[in-house]
């Protein structure tokens, strides 16, 4: 779920910048120091995450799990999605330096709203949890899809048609499976370890 | 995952590394002339070749990427013929567009790999502190690259033991809900994990910030350098005007 360097031109790039500036200070404001080293912890577990790769067809695809980590983190998970981004690209070479704010914002807007609206109710059933969660990974991802499209067509008009057709195409496995684990490891925390989802502030 | 320090770059400030490779990349998206981003890119691949950084395996996933943008664009974007394939007829406007794509993609990769990737991530860290990079983001940046490795040798060990039980992905439901099954206990895990840290760090003291313990200092040889990169940014600038 990157978009590459040098495709997508100064103003969407800019835009992504400043969005990204304010929505980090938002969540950095709202993320005490009590909670800095699960804030890293977190950055390194989606990190770690996205090297993990389910087998579809004859191809495979990582999971992102930009949507349960806005329900684990709220605001926070704004900061942390960048910093998850950013070591990427420093140690992967998965988008660079000029993406990183248009990536950030692909990326954290979904989960920022996946943290409003499907944040767990406290007493919440296993199945309706598994919904939830299910729509919270393929909202994640839609979104995600969505704004980047966005940013495709905001910076090359009618001429990327083929590059947004290709991003939807290949998202599309994506979002099946990103819904499944997440509607998953969404009821399986809830059975197993309820307070780690009323950590959310 | 630590790379190796190329000994060319190692000389400059780090601060100053992060600044070149901004800079850099603002004249690469304020869109320059086609030959001046082609002299750019020669000029970074040896940068990058003396600096002993792998960079080809880097580029080569971009570029799987950028060979669909490439192959579709000259054909979707419209204006006056330069090839007819058929029905199909690819436009000056768009191949140009293409290349432009190509080149400043690879060219933005190539400064990120030989200013900044080749700096110690812990160094880093220290330098964006210096440049008012906010510091809650950075300790968020330095608490994740500690935990990055132990998560992973945690993540490995799983799917080892996985694998011991005779787990073989494929491509159903089965291994979907397994592996959702194994990432709750990696989040468990690492939640667990972040409370012990903090208990500890209280204990020794943590009020929420970290020494800054690396200071740098720009010399001589780091205004000459910033100094050569405006002057060589300024001849292709000129020459793109030309």
């Amino acid at each position: 779920m990157h978009i590459a360097e040098g495709v997508l031109n100064w103003p969407v790039l800019a835009g992504g910048a400043a969005i990204t500036a304010v929505l980090t200070g938002v969540g950095l404001k709202r993320l005490d120091d009590d909670r800095l080293p699960l804030a890293g912890m977190m950055a390194a577990l989606f990190f770690v995450a996205s090297l993990i790769h389910v087998p579809v067809g004859v191809g495979s695809v990582h999971l992102v799990l930009n949507g349960l980590c806005g329900i684990m983190l709220g605001w926070a998970a704004y900061p942390v999605i960048l910093v998850s981004l950013l070591l990427q690209a420093l140690l992967f070479g998965f988008g660079g330096l000029t993406s990183l704010g248009v990536n950030a914002v692909v990326m954290g807007l979904p989960a920022l709203l996946c943290g409003l609206l499907f944040a767990p109710p406290a007493g919440l059933q296993p199945r309706a949890a598994l919904m939830r969660g299910g729509l919270a990974g393929a909202v994640a991802i839609a979104g995600g899809v969505l704004l980047m499209t966005l940013a495709l067509y905001l910076s090359g008009g009618r001429a990327f048609m083929p590059l947004m057709t290709g991003v939807l195409v290949a998202h599309l496995p994506v979002a099946v499976i990103e819904a499944l684990v997440t509607g998953i490891v969404l009821s399986t925390l809830i059975r197993m370890r309820p307070a780690l989802l009323a950590a959310q502030a | 995952m630590n790379l190796p320090q190329p000994d060319l770059m190692r000389r400059f400030d780090p601060r100053c590394r992060v600044a070149a490779a901004g800079l850099l990349s603002l004249w690469v998206i304020a869109g320059p002339s086609l030959s001046a981003l082609a002299v750019a890119l020669l000029m970074l691949l040896g940068t990058v070749s003396y600096s002993g950084v792998h960079a080809l395996r880097r580029l080569g996933a971009m570029n799987v990427f950028m060979l669909l943008a490439v192959c579709t664009l000259p054909f979707s974007v419209s204006g006056a013929p330069a090839a007819q394939f058929g029905s199909w007829s690819a436009s000056h406007e768009g191949l140009e567009q293409a290349v432009r794509m190509l080149l400043s993609g690879n060219v933005l990769l190539l400064t990120m790999t030989a200013f900044v990737t080749a700096i110690e991530p812990i160094t880093l860290g220290h330098a964006l502190l210096h440049l008012r990079v906010p510091k809650r983001l950075i300790r968020v940046f330095l608490f994740a690259l500690r935990y990055i490795d132990v998560l992973d040798q945690v993540r490995l060990r799983r799917f080892r033991a996985m694998k011991l039980r005779g787990f073989v992905p494929r491509a159903d439901l089965h291994t979907v809900r397994t592996t959702g099954y194994a990432l709750c206990l990696l989040i468990a895990d690492a939640v667990d994990r972040a409370h012990r840290i903090s208990l500890a760090m209280k204990c020794r003291g943590w009020r929420g910030e970290f020494p800054v313990l690396l200071h740098f200092s720009a010399g001589r040889i780091d205004a000459a350098g910033i100094l050569l990169l405006l002057l060589v940014l300024g001849l292709l600038q000129v020459w793109s005007a030309s």
